[in-house]
């Protein structure tokens, strides 16, 4: 067991030693593309990755990986990290949602208001004691940034909105990271301390995979123009819009009356 | 024993497969234009209607079947059947078409009212359900007749108001342009 262990405290450290290269890799490539321009929070939660890296690479070598006060850095670490991912998210929702001002002032209260409510259901429903706390704030902020990519790409498609490339990379890596983190956590609440050495690698792993979609989306990157957008004015949505809902619901009916009819005959 | 873990594995597996699902095609969609064309969104299936009202009466089956022409009868059955599907699916087009003006009109509007864009998307939930289900039997074997033409009816009455409204809202713009200039 002692050997496995360790065994798997080298994949750790190896896999955790060429993510934070990469990592650091792919900030330089996207500070000298200026991509920061374009997605600041993106580049500062990269950045904060590599600056918890540091953190904790200093916290182990002085009280070890088991030790409390290791355990209390790195979640304190991780909330900062998650925060910035969060800001990330939001950031990819402006980016795509903005260009339409009444789309983004409608949406901006559904994901922000959908994204909290998901984050205090996993911490209620989750009623665990204070040793699982840590890993139930972080797994309710997972389902959080998970529901609001996948309410922005239902938005997108319903509106037939365009997504460029980056953005459906990127959102797509964020949600799966954030899924797969949910699952990682819900293992790890069942089984607590004999899978932390699992959890660890799994995360290191399901990290580096998305670390690639990221760099899959930023390699495609062109410096994006804002849309600029000649908005209608209110009065074609007033006068429209109602009609087009009556209309609707005129022809449901019809329909109801079809299926009757039908039914009638049969 | 505790639930939580895999109520959190479910929600995990179904957000991942919400998201599959609606990035589906989205490399695909169009850039948005400012320019609204009405010729894009004319319901042209309407024009068909008599025919379709015509192939539907029972009359001419009942003449075919009390002659003894029993074969004949079910075949006419049939094609028309298939008639009523293709036309069924092309008021469909027509009816999607003028969703989709309105899509672009509320993409392109400054504010949007929740209500109606809530009530828009239930209206639309609730078609395509009861048009897959009307669809199934239709292919079942039901047959469908006055009813059918109120559907038509009111796909193209859609069209018309649209029309309508945009040409209203189109020369009072013009008129307000006008007074704009009038006024400088």
């Amino acid at each position: 067991m002692r050997f496995v262990l360790a065994l798997l405290s080298q994949y750790q450290y190896s896999i955790w030693g060429f993510t934070v290269a990469v990592q650091a890799a792919f900030l330089i490539y996207l500070l000298v593309r200026r991509s920061s321009k374009d997605y600041p929070l993106f580049c500062f939660y990269v950045f904060a990755g590599i600056l918890q890296a540091g953190v904790l690479k200093l916290t182990y070598w002085r009280w070890g990986f088991d030790s409390v006060r290791g355990w209390e850095i790195a979640w304190t670490t991780q909330v900062f990290v998650v925060s910035s991912r969060a800001a990330a998210v939001g950031e990819l929702c402006h980016k795509v949602l903005a260009p339409f001002h009444g789309i983004w002032g409608l949406a901006w209260r559904i994901l922000l208001g959908t994204a909290a409510l998901v984050v205090i259901l996993a911490l209620v429903l989750g009623g665990h004691d204070w040793v699982r706390i840590a890993t139930t704030v972080d797994l309710g902020l997972e389902c959080g940034m998970a529901t609001a990519i996948v309410i922005l790409f239902l938005f997108a498609r319903y509106y037939h909105l365009p997504l460029t490339f980056p953005q459906r990379w990127m959102g797509l890596a964020f949600c799966l990271y954030s899924c797969f983190r949910i699952l990682n956590d819900a293992v790890f609440q069942h089984y607590m301390q004999g899978y932390a050495s699992v959890w660890t690698l799994a995360d290191g792993v399901g990290f580096l995979m998305c670390l690639a979609l990221w760099i899959r989306a930023m390699w495609k990157w062109n410096s994006e123009r804002a849309t600029t957008l000649t908005m209608l004015p209110s009065a074609i949505y007033e006068a429209l819009i109602p009609q087009v809902n009556q209309s609707l619901l005129t022809l449901n009916e019809q329909l109801s009356r079809l299926w009757k009819h039908e039914a009638k005959r049969a | 024993m505790n639930y939580f873990p895999f109520v959190a594995g479910g929600v995990a597996l179904l957000l991942a497969g919400l998201l599959i699902w609606s990035l589906r095609r989205a490399g695909k969609r169009k850039p948005i234009s400012n320019e609204l064309v009405l010729g894009d969104f004319v319901c042209e299936h309407i024009a068909y209607l008599p025919q379709i009202r015509q192939s539907l009466l029972d009359q001419d089956i009942h003449f075919l079947s009390g002659k003894g022409h029993r074969r004949l009868a079910q075949k006419i059955r049939r094609e028309r059947r298939k008639i009523t599907l293709a036309y069924l699916d092309a008021l469909r087009n027509d009816f999607d078409q003028l969703l989709n003006l309105a899509r672009v009109v509320a993409v392109l509007s400054p504010e949007l009212v929740p209500g109606q864009e809530w009530k828009r998307l239930q209206l639309t939930m609730i078609f395509a359900v009861k048009y897959r289900v009307l669809r199934t039997r239709l292919l079942l074997g039901a047959s469908v007749s006055e009813p059918l033409c109120g559907l038509s009816m009111v796909v193209s009455k859609l069209a018309i108001d649209m029309e309508r409204a945009i040409t209203e809202l189109g020369e009072r713009a013009a008129l307000g342009s006008e007074t704009g200039s009038t006024l400088d």
